[in-house]
């Protein structure tokens, strides 16, 4: 188990270190450096500014120089600085970071929820016309553009019902119906791994030998169908967080909620890269973690995947 | 229960296949001729008409400055169809290039190509896609290689699965035992056997990439406001959810029809070819 | 146990049932108006081809159809409750209580990410008893003993994938008995295991049967172990129950059509004298004198050995030990053992596509052991192969004269102008319909696609076929027939085979020479004659006390009446020499020093 653990691990740093890498080569195929797209559209900005700031943020140096400044920033912590406020990136979003991790979460644990019941009704129910359309329901909801489903919510629940306000008022409503907005997208690949687990159900040997026994539906799902695509659940949560940040720095563009969202798109806009390339640091650093948690987690639920340590990735159901 | 089917022969396809076919073929004319199917000029308005309710003279109905809605989702065909073009192309010609890099040139080139696999994983698409808008500038071409970047990963690692699935079969290596040569058996059985596949995700991929795309083009990255592209047309009609529905409602529907019909094809084509 | 006695109605009856499969908009006829009842404590086999429908009815009266299954008419009686049309939750409470199961593929039946102790002990809370820990611990040790788990108590903490496929059948039988319902169906219960196994599991199942006093309906494709098992045979053919007799008249006297092809093809494959003819005997042990004289051998290995590396400094193990044999021009030698003896890595080693650790392998007397790379091309004109599987042997995006022609292409072999008229003489000579050129694989039967892929190994006028279990996914009639052109083929062009196989039956029919692998060594190797009638070693003598049929055999039909070789057979016992030939113990090692 401890061998497990250091190998995920270091894998865990080595993918944050490629990551780094791939952003820098990024940068350095610019036709020029950050700091002159940046005050190019700046009227006032004469080469004289542009050099000390570029001096100030290091771009004169040699490109092995900057590699190596910049990855040794990383590793104190240190993101970045934003070129239009000279704030650090975790000053940037220090005070909305908040508002964006409360939606972010109540969207995940809401669409973990709603794939556990899609995939629990599809079980369970017995007419095969209603259960094409509820094993439909995920695919459906990854074509969704999040941005219009916003829209639309918010058309009916603020213009038609008047019972949500335009702009977020810090009530429960106006946290949970965003989070539920973001959480219809994200559902849909947990709930596909959970569905194919039900689809497989009716062919798997071991599903025949619970009912074999007698053991009632609701206990073959939670017991067996369920409980042994877990694994593989937790593993695709894992995966989707990539989602679940891109559809909450939409959803809060949309409902006007402050937030990482905000941030993000004065800087993009502002052609910002320091701050940005921080911003995808800090996002890819967040998901790489989740991994880890992830891959720490799975041994516990599925016994299966301790034995496959070293060739990546968990073998599904029976497979 | 065997039920022999021939291989090279498709599998009926459902209404609902059939369904997603033509709505693409239409996407498709749209793309290519998008006067045949509209009177209504995309750009210029008529400044008697705006806010018209959807009618049959105005189906989608009309914007704040007059314009046909449809004739603008018609006209935006175009820009959007071409962007996310774009970035299943970036998406498909590295991916591939690494996935099949993985499996054919030994442990080496594998090892490090699945590293770097690991980190396209780790890195998240859609800031990756802000990433490039910001560095580059907003519009179609950084939209669509930024876009396109997200996409590298999936293309590469459905090549590496497929390249070792299909080898690992006994008929590889009966070629193998035949005679055949690396190259021989690379083409004339590993590429053709993983390329239905590729070809099921490159049509998937599209329809992300569309959702990408506008969602971008929502927030204001893509081309610049007169000309129209599906995710600014939603945009727009934002300033007008009181009084006009149709301006967001209607062309965000179509968006959504597309991308299904997009995927109902693409799994069609990937469970007709996996056989 | 059951009360046997007050209960008047059979444990299952079937009046006219008729089943349909939905295949898209289609519908399948499954089963066809079939009838048939189980008396309690009656032992009854239902036997089948694949495709029969035998799984079929294993799955109405368990209720464990997949949802595309629909009865169409007819009624099914479980222990006098009509189960004709039930829903899920009401199923739920016949299952178990009435009618039980033991799956087909104990490798997938036990759920992977629960423990045994889980899985045993759910029976108790699915029967609503309320049981303390220590008590549910304890009668789930005394269930798995009673189905002889070896080391019971430990296995309660012990997940599926951590036990072999004999103890995870003999959990389930357990578990099915654990229930104890009146009705037990076995759906193949051991075909997934080896015969030894097999026989071990089977003997399990019979004796609680008997202690259950359970009525039984044993499914099963293999005739011989029908006979074996039960007093009375139901026979399938195409959905349609074509007999219904004690076992005991089928075996003397079968008289339906059907169920004697199946009898005689049983007799044919289990009794059968091995192919003999006097210089067989002489020539068997040809490979164990190198050198003295005789023309060599179309195929010789010696001290072959393959050793795999430990995972993460673990011993290496040796997947093939020092095994040595000789295949004779125009003959055929088995390569026989259970799973995991040695007998794929052996057959790669010989077309080196795995390189030996030592060891050397000979083919028309040049030693081709340490050929590389492309030079592997020589060999392989001369040494091919056919696999266990026609469905992935072949591309199905190519059409069978290109299978066919693709040694020929890429070997170079005949003009590319006259390459169409050598395949098709090659699917002339395997039989295949006119026009069978020009289809893709999809459109051929199993058996049609091992015959391409025999006339693809037979392309490059190759003088040796290794034939990888090259029946096995065959169906018994089809696996009857390719057995025939195997051997047609054999005396049309003089090839050799080395037929590599698990199922004894078939090597009997088949074989001139035997050698017998466990864990990577031979254990015993002779004439076919000398392994089917005077093992030496008890291991063999175990495997072939294993092969199922006893019963058949000692019916009272001639053995040889019906087996096609019935001509040679005669002759053979008198063979002079038949004690006097050499065998591979006798192998001298040179060459197959260990490094």
């Amino acid at each position: 188990m401890l061998r497990y653990l250091a190998s995920r691990a270091g894998q865990a740093l080595v993918v944050l270190w490629i990551t780094y890498t791939i952003v820098f080569v990024l940068i350095q195929t610019l036709p020029s450096d950050p700091v002159t797209i940046f005050l190019a559209s700046d009227a006032g900005a004469d080469q004289e500014l542009i050099d000390r700031v570029s001096a100030l943020y290091g771009y004169d140096r040699p490109w092995f120089e900057q590699y190596a400044l910049q990855l040794g920033n990383l590793l104190r912590g240190e993101f970045g600085f934003s070129l239009s406020t000279g704030q650090s990136v975790l000053e940037r979003i220090g005070s909305v970071v908040g508002s964006t991790l409360a939606l972010a979460s109540t969207g995940l644990l809401l669409s973990v929820l709603i794939a556990i019941a899609i995939s629990a009704v599809a079980f369970l129910v017995d007419s095969p016309r209603l259960r094409a359309i509820i094993v439909a329901a995920p695919s459906l909801f990854s074509s969704i553009p999040v941005f219009w489903l916003g829209i639309v919510v918010l058309q009916v629940f603020s213009f038609q019902l008047r019972i949500l306000s335009l702009f977020p008022d810090g009530s429960l409503l106006s946290l949970l119906i965003p989070a539920l907005v973001l959480a219809i997208p994200v559902s849909a690949p947990i709930a596909q791994v959970l569905l194919t687990g039900v689809e497989q159900a009716s062919e798997l040997a071991f599903v025949k030998t619970a009912r074999a026994k007698g053991a009632r539906p609701m206990r073959v799902f939670w017991h067996h169908v369920f409980r042994s695509s877990l694994g593989a659940t937790t593993a695709v949560i894992g995966t989707t967080l990539g989602v679940l940040i891109a559809g909450s720095v939409i959803t809060e563009t949309v409902f006007a909620r402050p937030g990482l969202g905000s941030v993000l798109l004065r800087a993009v806009i502002a052609q910002d890269v320091p701050l940005v390339q921080g911003l995808v640091f800090l996002t890819t650093l967040v998901v790489v973690v989740a991994a880890l948690v992830v891959d720490l987690i799975t041994p516990l639920l599925d016994p299966r995947v301790l034995r496959s340590v070293g060739t990546r990735g968990v073998s599904r159901l029976g497979a | 229960m065997r039920v022999p089917r021939g291989v090279g022969e498709l599998p009926l396809p459902g209404p609902a296949t059939a369904l997603s076919a033509l709505l693409v073929l239409v996407l498709v004319a749209w793309l290519a001729v998008p006067g045949l199917f509209t009177g209504y000029d995309p750009l210029v308005g008529d400044s008697a008409e705006v806010f018209l309710a959807p009618s049959v003279a105005h189906p989608f109905g009309t914007d704040h400055l007059g314009r046909d809605v449809l004739a603008r989702v018609i006209h935006g065909t175009t820009q959007t169809a071409l962007t996310a073009g774009l970035a299943v192309l970036v998406g498909l010609a590295l991916g591939t290039a690494i996935g099949l890099a993985s499996s054919t040139l030994g442990p080496w080139a594998d090892a490090i190509s699945m590293r770097v696999i690991d980190a396209l994983i780790a890195l998240p698409a859609f800031m990756v896609a802000l990433f490039v808008v910001a560095a580059y500038g907003a519009g179609p071409v950084s939209l669509g290689v930024g876009v396109g970047i997200g996409s590298i990963v999936l293309f590469a690692r459905v090549t590496r699965a497929e390249v070792l699935r299909v080898r690992a079969l006994d008929y590889v290596e009966a070629s193998k035992l035949a005679g055949a040569g690396y190259f021989r058996q690379l083409f004339g059985h590993i590429l053709p056997g993983a390329s239905g596949a590729l070809i099921a995700l490159a049509v998937v991929d599209f329809g992300a990439a569309v959702l990408a795309v506008s969602a971008l083009g929502y927030l204001g990255f893509g081309t610049p406001p007169p000309t129209p592209e599906w995710g600014l047309i939603i945009a727009e009609g934002r300033n007008y959810l009181a009084n006009a529905w149709w301006m967001t409602s209607l062309p965000g529907t179509f968006v959504l029809l597309v991308v299904v019909a997009l995927g109902v094809l693409g799994r069609y084509l990937g469970k007709a070819t996996r056989a | 146990m059951p009360d046997t006695t007050t209960s008047a109605a059979p444990a299952l009856q079937l009046d006219g049932v008729s089943l349909d499969y939905r295949l898209g908009r289609q519908r399948v006829r499954a089963l066809d108006d079939v009838s048939f009842s189980i008396g309690q404590g009656e032992i009854v086999a239902l036997v089948g081809e694949s495709g029969s429908g035998k799984t079929t009815i294993a799955g109405a009266v368990t209720g464990l159809l997949p949802r595309t299954a629909t009865i169409a008419s007819g009624r099914i009686l479980v222990d006098g409750t009509d189960v004709t049309r039930l829903t899920e939750s009401r199923w739920s409470r016949i299952r178990g209580r009435k009618v039980g199961l033991i799956p087909q593929d104990p490798g997938a039946s036990l759920t992977p990410v629960l423990t045994i102790g889980d899985q045993v002990a759910e029976i108790f809370a699915i029967r609503g008893e309320r049981l303390g820990r220590a008590e549910r611990r304890a009668k789930a040790i005394e269930l798995l003993e009673v189905a002889e788990v070896s080391r019971a108590a430990d296995r309660l903490t012990q997940y599926p994938h951590e036990l072999s496929g004999g103890l995870k059948q003999r959990i389930l039988i357990a578990i099915a008995f654990g229930l104890n319902p009146a009705l037990l169906v076995a759906d193949e219960p051991t075909s997934a295991l080896d015969v030894t196994v097999q026989k071990q599991i089977l003997r399990v199942f019979d004796r609680l049967a008997r202690e259950h006093g359970s009525s039984v309906l044993f499914v099963t494709h293999d005739l011989a172990l029908a006979t074996d098992h039960a007093s009375r045979a139901l026979v399938l053919q195409r959905g349609r129950l074509v007999d219904d007799a004690q076992v005991s008249e089928i075996v003397d006297d079968a008289r339906v059509g059907y169920t004697r092809e199946l009898i005689a093809h049983a007799r044919a494959t289990q009794s059968a004298l091995p192919p003999a003819d006097a210089a067989d005997e002489t020539d068997a042990g040809a490979g164990t004198a190198p050198g003295t004289g005789t023309a060599p051998p179309a195929l010789e290995v010696r001290g072959l050995t393959r050793s795999f590396a430990g995972r993460r400094g673990a011993d290496a193990t040796l997947a093939v030990d020092d095994v040595s044999f000789a295949v004779p021009a125009g003959r055929t030698v088995a390569l026989v053992g259970e799973s995991g003896s040695g007998k794929s890595t052996t057959a790669r080693m010989i077309l080196r596509l795995v390189d030996p650790t030592s060891g050397e392998v000979r083919v028309g007397g040049r030693d081709v052991t340490a050929v590389q790379g492309r030079d592997r091309l020589t060999l392989w004109r001369t040494v091919q192969l056919v696999y266990q599987n026609p469905d992935s042997a072949l591309d199905p995006r190519w059409t069978v004269g290109r299978i066919v022609a693709e040694p020929l292409a890429a070997m170079g072999l005949y003009p590319a102008g006259e390459r169409r008229a050598r395949v098709q003489e090659l699917l002339d000579a395997v039989a295949l319909p006119e026009g069978t050129i020009d289809k893709r694989p999809g459109e051929l039967s199993g058996g049609q696609r091992q015959r391409v892929a025999i006339a693809r190994s037979l392309a490059p006028n190759s003088s040796v076929v290794v034939l990888d279990e090259a029946l096995s996914a065959l169906d018994v009639i089809t696996q009857e027939r390719v057995l025939q052109l195997i051997e047609r083929l054999q005396r049309q062009f003089g090839v050799s085979y080395l037929f590599i196989s698990h199922d004894l039956s078939t090597v009997r029919r088949l074989a001139h020479h035997v050698v017998v692998l466990r864990a990577g060594r031979v254990v015993e190797q002779g004439s076919a004659r000398e392994i089917f009638t005077a093992p030496r070693t008890d291991y063999v003598r175990e495997l072939l006390d294993a092969i199922p049929g006893h019963r058949l055999l000692a019916g009272t039909g001639s053995p040889t009446r019906t087996a096609p070789n019935a001509q040679t057979a005669p002759t053979a016992p008198t063979a002079p020499n038949a004690q006097t030939a050499p065998t591979a113990q006798t192998v001298p090692t040179e060459g197959a020093s260990p490094r």
